[in-house]
């Protein structure tokens, strides 16, 4: 603005109306998303106050030490997040790895889908279903089927367990869920990758005497490989920061955040119940919740952020 | 589409049957879930609380739990209607508000970008995608220190769902620009010769030339607006008369605690997953379309 001024243009009015216009969304997000990333980075070094930002107080990394040092919240205030946090994380990536399972199951479905046979439409109309039903009504479902008393996979199976309550089973529950629900994008995805490999490429394998798996292998693996890398990307997102399926399956048991053993415990619920629980303080009345909820969110800002950007890269270099 | 789809002339192989076999047990593995709830939710409460066993089918099936969801919750004395009326009442214009209003600005920053020539465009455009490029997502949760600081909860718990989106995001903003590109300048041109202003121009004619774009914009915030439920959980939880349809689905357990109420809880997913799937049927193209290139955004 200021160079504009400086060389004494006169703007015209449209041209005005452009600037501001195509700064609404940048204005928005600054307001939105760099006013939280600002505090959220001040609290991980002060404990800052859920409503009232005058109040904020250097906090000599007790948020860091909190989150990783094992022990040391319990002694400064009585919750033993590390412990905690530990879990979540082996939980977060074990869930999150389920991505890899869907991907492969949306490529394979995509591949049998590929050749048009009678009903191959409606296959494809009927597997994208799952992807548009709600979280919510989803955990509601599955909830219902492994119910323990009239739930119908016990009845199936003749068994007597308690799934959902069965610190052995219920991780388990969560993963079936996102297997059930989270193909139906990729397998979309992959259909229109494969729609854009070029023939040519199939006919020329065939006259070098390829067979369906060195097609595969060798054409269309390296065709769709950028959908892959951005499936992938999203994947990332959807896995590490998974909180919605993971909380409605298993909720927080009594004194235990992420149900029995902490079992259903991912890292973002961690950082939401450490923000509505943050009125738990340590003698002097401080609460050290909140500071440990950002810094739990910048570590998770800084892995998918890196995740994704080598995942993007790779990205690249594969559509070139 | 049609190019790289291998058109086979045989007949019925052992190939083919095998992929019919393995599709068709995935359609089971995705469809038998629904099912189990849609035979359960007409199964009546008495046999529900003293069975031990799945019950495949009742000879006395009724549709008292789809009742007791409209007539017996809690929340017609709270604020006068059925929780699941409200939260759908609530949902509809919690997602629609923002997303047509957000549509339209990002929509005129699009055409900004693409068709006009301003001072500080390409500096601008560059931070844009710069920006474009961070994952935010595990910001998520943390967002509520600066909700609640500027006294966005509570009462106020709406506006955190409301106002952002209403800014247009840059994602969207981005798709738009790159529809906007492919229309040829010279009908903006003759635009400007008949004396059409910015918005004019936008609106008789880059909007009606790029109406499938935000077709599949529109599909693709709706889904997700229509689904979301880790926001309404964080700002509207303690908010009955702001309830959305996720969150009364996800209260339904504690509205309905009684022995036997799971044909309650089933006709509660029945009714939260039928609506999106009846518009899917009838517009799966579109939402295809918005999925795929809405999730994209390139």
């Amino acid at each position: 603005m200021q160079e504009t001024s400086k060389k004494k243009v006169k703007w015209k009015r449209e041209q005005k109306l452009a600037l501001v216009m195509s700064l609404i969304p940048l204005i928005g997000f600054v307001i939105f998303n760099g006013f939280p990333l600002l505090i959220s980075f001040i609290g991980m070094f002060c404990n800052v106050d859920l409503y009232d930002l005058t109040n904020i107080q250097w906090n000599n990394f007790e948020g860091f030490k909190s989150v990783f040092i094992p022990r040391h919240a319990f002694e400064l205030f009585y919750f033993d997040l590390s412990k905690y946090f530990y879990k979540a994380v082996v939980i977060t990536i074990w869930i999150a790895s389920t991505q890899l399972v869907t991907l492969l199951i949306a490529l394979v479905v995509a591949t049998l889908l590929r050749e048009k046979f009678f009903g191959s439409k409606l296959f494809q109309v009927l597997f994208f279903i799952p992807y548009i039903c709600s979280t919510v009504a989803v955990a509601l479902m599955w909830r219902w089927i492994f119910d323990w008393e009239g739930g119908i996979l016990n009845s199936i199976l003749g068994t007597n367990v308690k799934w959902l309550e069965d610190p052995k089973t219920m991780t388990w529950c969560i993963i079936i869920a996102i297997i059930w629900s989270a193909p139906g994008y990729g397998i979309v995805m992959y259909k229109a990758a494969f729609s854009n490999i070029n023939n040519a490429l199939y006919e020329a394998a065939a006259i070098d005497g390829a067979n369906a798996w060195q097609k595969f292998r060798n054409v269309t693996l390296p065709g769709i490989s950028p959908t892959t890398f951005f499936l992938l990307q999203a994947g990332v997102g959807a896995g590490f920061l998974i909180y919605d399926l993971a909380q409605l399956i298993i909720p927080n048991a009594w004194g235990s955040p992420g149900g029995k053993d902490s079992m259903g415990l991912t890292l973002m619920r961690l950082v939401y119940y450490l923000i509505t629980n943050s009125t738990t303080t340590d003698a002097n009345g401080v609460s050290y919740m909140v500071s440990c909820a950002c810094v739990i969110s910048w570590l998770l800002f800084a892995v998918t952020g890196i995740l994704s950007m080598i995942l993007f890269r790779q990205r690249e270099k594969s559509a070139s | 589409m049609k190019g790289g789809e291998i058109v086979s002339k045989k007949k019925l192989s052992i190939g083919q049957l095998f992929i019919y076999i393995i599709l068709i047990l995935y359609t089971v593995f995705l469809f038998f879930p629904i099912a189990t709830v849609f035979i359960t939710s007409f199964v009546p409460t008495e046999e529900l609380a003293t069975s031990k066993e799945f019950i495949w089918g009742s000879a006395n099936a009724n549709i008292e739990a789809y009742k007791a969801i409209f007539l017996n919750d809690s929340y017609r004395t709270i604020v006068g209607m059925p929780g699941l009326v409200l939260g759908f009442i609530n949902t509809m214009w919690l997602t629609l508000v923002p997303l047509c209003v957000g549509l339209m600005t990002a929509g005129f920053a699009a055409f900004a970008f693409s068709k006009m020539d301003f001072p500080g465009k390409e500096k601008l455009f560059k931070f844009s995608v710069i920006i474009r490029m961070i994952p935010l997502g595990a910001f998520g949760v943390i967002s509520y220190v600066f909700y609640s600081n500027i006294g966005w909860t509570g009462d106020n718990g709406y506006l955190p769902l409301l106002i952002p989106g209403m800014f247009g995001g840059i994602g969207t903003m981005f798709f738009l620009r790159l529809f906007f590109d492919g229309i040829p300048d010279s009908l903006i041109e003759a635009a400007k010769l008949d004396g059409a202003g910015f918005f004019e121009t936008f609106f008789k004619v880059m909007f009606p030339l790029a109406k499938p774009a935000f077709i599949s914009q529109f599909i693709f915030g709706f889904v997700g607006g229509y689904n979301s439920y880790l926001g309404p959980m964080l700002y509207l939880q303690n908010q009955p008369k702001f309830v959305t349809l996720q969150l009364y689905l996800s209260q339904i357990r504690s509205l309905f605690p009684n022995a036997g109420s799971e044909n309650i809880y089933s006709a509660a997913a029945i009714l939260g997953m039928l609506p999106l799937i009846v518009i899917y049927c009838f517009m799966q193209k579109y939402f295809i379309e918005g999925i795929t290139v809405g999730g994209v955004k390139e």
